[in-house]
């Protein structure tokens, strides 16, 4: 859809689903593109059903929920229940091993990665946004890095290893 | 501005940034989900430019002191949501009647009471004009962007000042938690002008002395200067002394809601999309303009001739570009996150016999542009 790409995260709280969300965007804004992330989730700090919806387009953005998405991240099990049954031939989602159990019916577009694997659990989402760019290719693997450097050297709490992390997920894919 | 880096943020913190870049200089509040990360970037701001955050013990507090700092001389603001937008109505009165600028953000969530605190609605466009009671006129704008929050936070102070008005920034939650790409642009002189003096000496200033026309509002000195004045939310004379006579309070009454009424060509600011020749109008504002222009731009691609009216002012409402474009097209389509607030303002306007449909949704969701697509189709047939 001319230059338009979405991009859904999805999962329960406290997986820093919205945390990746804004290192896409703000990787695209790098790349001189528009960029928004709208979340939605519970009052809860953790547990329940949380997404983010990641919007990538060289044109103006008006609606800022995803409609069509590319790409789909699945961490939870109630994140996968959810969209694989709804999602376009042209999707691709992406699930963590770990924690979903697919249900064959898409297994031609939906592919799995032990995040456990991959990195450890405080940077399991890094992993993840590793996997959806390398998969989506939505922005370049060194837009991402570029943010995760400027956010790893402030006061974020992102941590130390969250570049590794990231590299590894891209790497994963092509393996 | 197009050559100024883009950074990549969130509604509310760029509110923040938008008062910084006006020059606010004092925050006090009481965080509130949707709205808590504009205190906390208020919080780690305001110091770093010479300015004071406060965390107060709630929302009357919150207000009554950006009130007091306003008098001293400040440009001064608060954050809420629904909850604390309630609490604040009885000092917000204190300042449409004292005539005291400030600037309030309501990021509105769905209601009532505590309702839902993560949800987005757009509950409140009746509680931002009539919240706190009695007649008076008030300025209410409604960002739709991360880069609206930004321009509009800077546009509400100028305003507030101009007028000696309180002004609501009536934001959202699905926009004020939305991040995008935004530019911080530095504010005008205009736009960052400290208030006028009075341009007579103090003992002649009164300063509430009210020009007919509306045309000079007079100025408000800092407390403290030579010019000596008395603020109360009682009615009050041109002097600021008693003034409880039939004569006085009408003048008073007239003058608060004159004031804004007579400034609309300032004030007033809405956007426009495909309106030249469209012959169906989506009237929208906040989050509900993005499904608009969505859907709007869908509609052509279909060969719908639709176009959108978007109200960034909603107070005073936007009479005139409502009643034009309600007079060139056949049909109006309302969606807002509540059962119909703006609609039945439109509906006021509908002088023109056109079918007017509300989309109302009310369950924490935003609309999507289908529906407001489907509506437009039903209107065309």
């Amino acid at each position: 859809m001319n230059g338009k790409t979405e991009i859904v995260l999805a999962g329960v709280g406290g997986q820093g689903l919205v945390t990746i969300g804004a290192i896409l965007g703000e990787a695209a804004v790098l790349e001189g593109r528009n960029a928004c992330l709208s979340s939605s989730y519970g009052t809860e700090a953790r547990g329940t059903f949380t997404k983010s919806d990641v919007i990538i387009s060289d044109d103006e953005i008006d609606f800022i929920e995803a409609e069509e998405p590319a790409a789909v991240l699945c961490l939870a099990q109630a994140a996968y229940d959810r969209y694989s049954p709804v999602l376009g031939p042209e999707a691709v989602l992406i699930y963590d091993s770990d924690r979903v159990t697919p249900s064959g019916k898409g297994a031609s577009r939906e592919t799995g990665y032990s995040l456990s694997a991959l990195a450890d659990p405080g940077t399991a989402n890094l992993a993840a946004l590793g996997l959806v760019t390398a998969l989506s290719g939505v922005i370049r693997e060194e837009s991402a890095a570029e943010v995760l450097r400027k956010k790893t050297a402030s006061s974020s709490p992102l941590r130390k290893g969250s570049e590794e992390a990231f590299r590894k997920g891209f790497a994963a894919v092509s393996l | 501005m197009t050559g100024l880096a883009q950074v990549f943020t969130s509604g509310n913190e760029a509110i923040a940034e938008g008062a910084v870049a006006a020059g606010a200089s004092f925050y006090a509040g009481y965080p509130i989900t949707p709205s808590s990360e504009i205190a906390e970037t208020a919080a780690r701001r305001l110091p770093e430019t010479g300015g004071m955050y406060v965390q107060m013990e709630d929302e009357l507090s919150s207000m009554a002191a950006i009130v007091g700092a306003s008098v001293s001389g400040a440009r001064a603001f608060t954050a809420t949501s629904g909850p604390g937008f309630s609490l604040m109505q009885e000092n917000l009165g204190m300042a449409v009647m004292g005539e005291i600028p400030c600037v309030v953000v309501n990021v509105q969530r769905s209601g009532p009471s505590t309702g839902m605190a993560t949800k987005p609605a757009q509950g409140d466009v009746m509680q931002a004009r009539w919240g706190t009671h009695g007649d008076h006129g008030i300025i209410t704008l409604a960002p739709s962007s991360v880069q609206d929050c930004y321009d509009f936070t800077i546009r509400a102070f100028s305003l507030a000042d101009r007028f000696r008005t309180p002004v609501i920034l009536l934001a959202d939650a699905a926009v004020a938690k939305l991040k995008e790409n935004v530019r911080f642009r530095s504010p005008t002189p205009e736009e960052r002008a400290p208030r006028p003096l009075p341009n007579c000496p103090p003992e002649a200033y009164r300063p509430f002395a009210v020009d007919p026309e509306e045309k000079v509002i007079t100025p408000l000195p800092p407390f403290g200067s030579d010019y000596i004045f008395r603020v109360t939310g009682s009615m009050h004379d041109e002097t600021g002394g008693q003034g409880a006579s039939p004569a006085n309070a009408d003048r008073v009454i007239r003058h608060l809601a004159g004031k804004i009424e007579k400034n609309r060509d300032a004030i007033v600011r809405v956007r426009r999309f495909f309106l030249d020749d469209a012959d169906l109008a989506v009237i929208a504002f906040g989050c509900s303009a993005r499904s608009a222009r969505a859907a709007v731009r869908e509609a052509r691609r279909q060969g719908i001739p639709a176009g959108l009216l978007e109200l960034t002012t909603l107070w005073p409402f936007p009479d005139d570009d409502v009643r034009d474009v309600l007079s060139r097209v056949r049909g109006a389509v309302v969606p807002e996150l509540n059962l119909g607030q703006a609609a039945g303002e439109v509906r006021r306007l509908n002088d023109f016999g056109i079918p007017v449909r509300g989309i109302s949704r009310v369950d924490g969701t935003l609309i999507p542009p289908g529906d407001i697509l489907s509506a437009l189709r039903e209107a065309r047939s």
